[in-house]
């Protein structure tokens, strides 16, 4: 079954390494087969990669969007994960981590990086509910 | 296998049975393994080695998510190394500088 995407007007996503902008006008598009797609809302910046949670999320996003499941970013994705379960007491979000390096280690890094995803938002959540 | 067959695994014909993760690392440490590896990793995920040539690749996922589990399980905080630097692969730079350029 073909993956929808409905697009924006100006909407950037990446397919395979090539960024893709869409035009003025929302657009629908289907990918007919197995590709990794990445949509700009879900694209972190380095420099905005701060806490654990977030490296982690930028390290296995690199590795998503880069289609590598072995070699340095692979390494850099599993050391962020070790450092985030470092620091991550709760036990509910250290089996989601076990989960993540579980997805990477099966090459479903899609789902990995959704999983990131997950504690990136409680983190963020509970964050904006302490303040 | 029980009696009434509750506790038989079905194969399909042809692929491996699925095997722990120790075993599968031990599997692969001792020499080339046969395609279609089945390692059952937990949280209901299996990884497979579809093909021979990834062997050293699939044998450092299964131990890096050794690793992984060996952190989750201890009871005792463990002394913290310094956080890791954070690492931008040169492609993953210019693909993302692309993104921005686009906005």
């Amino acid at each position: 079954m073909p993956l929808k995407l409905s697009l924006k007007p100006g909407e950037t996503f990446v397919v395979n390494g090539a960024v893709v902008r869409n035009g003025e006008r929302r657009g629908v598009l289907l990918l007919e087969n197995r590709a990794r797609v990445l949509r700009e809302k879900d694209i972190l910046h380095p420099e905005d990669a701060h806490t654990p949670t977030e490296r982690a999320y930028f390290a296995v996003m690199q590795m998503y969007l880069l289609g590598q499941r072995s070699g340095p970013v692979f390494e850099a994705a599993m050391a962020s994960l070790a450092d985030l379960l470092r620091v991550t007491p709760d036990s509910a979000t250290r089996q989601k981590i076990v989960e993540i390096s579980a997805a990477i280690a099966a090459g479903e890094h899609y789902r990995a990086l959704t999983g990131c995803r997950k504690i990136m938002r409680d983190s963020q959540g509970a964050e904006a509910s302490a303040a | 296998m029980m009696a009434d067959g509750s506790g038989m695994t079905i194969t399909p014909e042809g692929a491996d049975a699925c095997i722990d993760l120790d075993t599968a690392i031990s599997r692969l440490e001792a020499g080339p393994p046969d395609a279609g590896l089945s390692v059952d990793l937990g949280s209901g995920q299996v990884a497979r080695l579809e093909d021979t040539r990834d062997a050293p690749g699939f044998l450092s996922r299964l131990k890096a998510h050794r690793h992984i589990l060996a952190l989750a399980a201890s009871k005792e905080p463990g002394a913290r190394p310094d956080a890791p630097a954070l690492m931008v692969d040169s492609h993953a730079k210019a693909l993302l500088d692309a993104v921005k350029k686009a906005r």
